[in-house]
């Protein structure tokens, strides 16, 4: 039996309708129990699990006398914008000094950088650890900022590196030629140009900082340093409260979802053209 | 004439330095004062407190030929590569039913992306309660369906390697979406047009057409997504923390049940020296493939 072009084609669309739908569900399954359980009273975990009946919104209120959810929140906020807003301002500079000087030692700087972003964090977080301790950083944030700061700022600065790129130096001689100094028309003509590109360094900067776990976890024992996703995940045990690391975790995971949907255009942009790179 | 000219090629000379200096300070310490220690302490007898005491004649390797560390290679290996194919699986599934216009194709991409922006230890906590052998949505869906009497314990001796690889395809997919997205825009449209004329089949399409175009995006994802699967820690180490038995005790969660819950730093090093040897050949290798290939 031979179909014609279009009724293939309308077969294409159901079987492409099919799979999406699928995979959605897998995608959301997880965040759409956790939302589940996060409305349930404790009792009731288990006796609903397709939709939630109890509505327990005081669930959201009750986190936060329970656990220190106040004091998890701030510490990874602290993470998140310090790593956000040190990344920017060095892959700033970075991403242009590699993208519009040739230097010697450039090639071993950039497979430096390279090394860093392949790096997997508990082999570094070892011999860190020790050397927080004798330099008198542990337990302290800069430490563990700038632990997060070296291992996470080789993909913001490669992402403005190929920003620069895209700026054509013809601009720059122009300024100079206008009485511009370097550093005056790096800030008044091409930074202007690579905003874009900065705010999608800083939300993936972002994005590092807010999920750390293992050096948080390894580089401070003090509860006032302890970031929400060691904060939530040490609830788990034999009598876990499942509603509260349901509510918690969703209290930490919306607003990366939100930010992440507000600027997935050129996030995605960044993403793919670091990935085709 | 001459003298500013001088100057500014002087200038040229140092500023990129004056640039990077910051972060150069930076992985002096973070990268190479800590390399330089990793090595150290894995040439002799260390702990989490003194750092290095003395030397042992390599004793730290001989963990490594131990029955009880190839088990841990053996569970990373398994987890490795059926994470890894899963993500190219369905990865490149999905790209393809991603890629040309539909309705709601916008909404559709940005759920399938989302599992990227969730930190890894959320991931766990979720599909913690989501397998949940008591209480969790699969054992209750599964039961009020009838289809099971006796629910499921997801992180059992025996499936427990199974649910950590499922959620490590959860994890990793999006990144693959992503690239194999943007790969697919260089495949020429006229192409699919005149394919589709010939009456081509869906197999034939996909090996002989688009396969070519976006094999070297294929290939140095799937290195990238090797190496971040080799290093996953969050997840394993707060869905099952090794256990039971060992079963998903990944090499990266030896490191650390060495170093902070043995005190044993030195084996720990010398674990973490393999690690690093397999990441970077892994690494070479992508570099290589990207200059070969020109993607």
């Amino acid at each position: 039996m031979s179909l014609s072009l279009t009724q293939r084609k309308r077969l294409g669309t159901i079987g492409r309708y099919i799979v999406i739908i699928f995979w959605m569900l897998f995608t959301l399954l997880p965040i759409y129990t956790a939302f589940v359980a996060s409305l349930t009273e404790y009792e009731n975990l288990g006796k609903s699990f397709l939709f939630p009946t109890d509505w327990a919104w005081h669930n959201y209120a009750d986190i936060f006398q329970r656990v220190d959810m106040t004091i998890y929140l701030r510490s990874t906020f602290i993470y998140a914008l310090s790593t956000a807003v040190i990344n920017v301002i060095l892959a700033t500079f970075t991403g242009y000094a590699l993208s519009r000087f040739r230097f010697r030692g450039k090639g071993f700087y950039s497979s430096v950088l390279l090394v860093t972003q392949v790096l997997p964090q508990v082999v570094i977080v070892v011999p860190v650890f020790l050397l927080m301790q004798q330099l008198g950083l542990y337990d302290t944030y800069p430490g563990i900022i700038i632990t997060i700061v070296a291992t996470s700022m080789a993909f913001p600065t490669l992402l403005m590196r190929s920003f620069y790129d895209s700026v054509p130096a013809a601009l720059e001689e122009a300024a100079a030629i206008d009485g511009c100094s370097r550093l005056q028309a790096l800030f008044r003509v091409i930074i202007p140009l690579a905003l874009p590109g900065i705010g999608t360094a800083f939300g993936l900067s972002f994005f590092s900082g807010w999920s750390q776990y293992l050096y948080p976890l390894i580089l401070t024992r003090d509860p006032a340093k302890t970031p929400v996703t060691v904060g939530i995940a040490r609830l788990i045990d034999n009598q876990t409260p499942w509603e509260m690391v349901m509510t918690g975790t969703l209290i930490s995971i919306i607003p990366a979802i939100l930010i992440y949907l507000l600027v997935q255009k050129s996030l995605i942009k960044g993403m793919a053209s670091g990935a085709v790179k | 004439m001459n003298k500013p000219n001088k100057r500014l090629r002087l200038g040229r000379a140092v500023e990129p330095y004056i640039y990077l200096f910051p972060t150069i300070v930076l992985f002096v310490f973070i990268l190479a004062i800590p390399l330089f220690n990793l090595v150290k302490y894995s040439l002799g007898e260390s702990n989490i407190i003194q750092g290095y005491v003395q030397w042992n004649n390599f004793e730290n390797f001989s963990y490594l030929a131990s029955k009880k560390f190839l088990g841990s290679v053996q569970v990373t290996m398994i987890y490795v590569l059926f994470g890894v194919l899963g993500v190219v699986f369905f990865g490149t599934i999905m790209a393809l039913v991603l890629d040309k216009p539909l309705k709601g194709l916008g909404v559709f991409r940005a759920i399938a992306i989302i599992p990227w922006v969730v930190p890894q230890a959320f991931a766990a906590s979720m599909w913690r309660w989501v397998v949940n052998a008591q209480f969790g949505f699969i054992n209750q869906l599964l039961a009020s369906l009838g289809l099971i009497e006796k629910n499921i314990s997801f992180l059992s001796e025996h499936t427990a390697l199974a649910t950590v690889i499922v959620v490590r395809i959860w994890q990793g997919t999006p990144f693959m979406i992503i690239s194999l997205l943007a790969a697919l825009q260089t495949v020429p449209e006229d192409i699919y047009e005149a394919a589709d004329l010939d009456g081509v089949n869906l197999w034939q399409r996909f090996f002989k057409i688009t396969l070519p175009f976006i094999r070297p995006v294929l290939l140095t994802t799937t290195l990238i997504i090797t190496a971040w699967t080799m290093q996953i820690f969050d997840t394993v180490y707060i869905m099952t923390a090794g256990g039971p038995a060992r079963k998903t005790q990944l090499v990266a969660l030896e490191v650390y049940a060495k170093a902070f819950q043995q005190s044993d730093l030195g084996t720990a090093c010398a674990i973490s020296l393999c690690i690093l040897a397999v990441i970077m050949v892994i690494s070479a290798f992508k570099t290589k493939l990207e200059g070969g290939e020109g993607a």
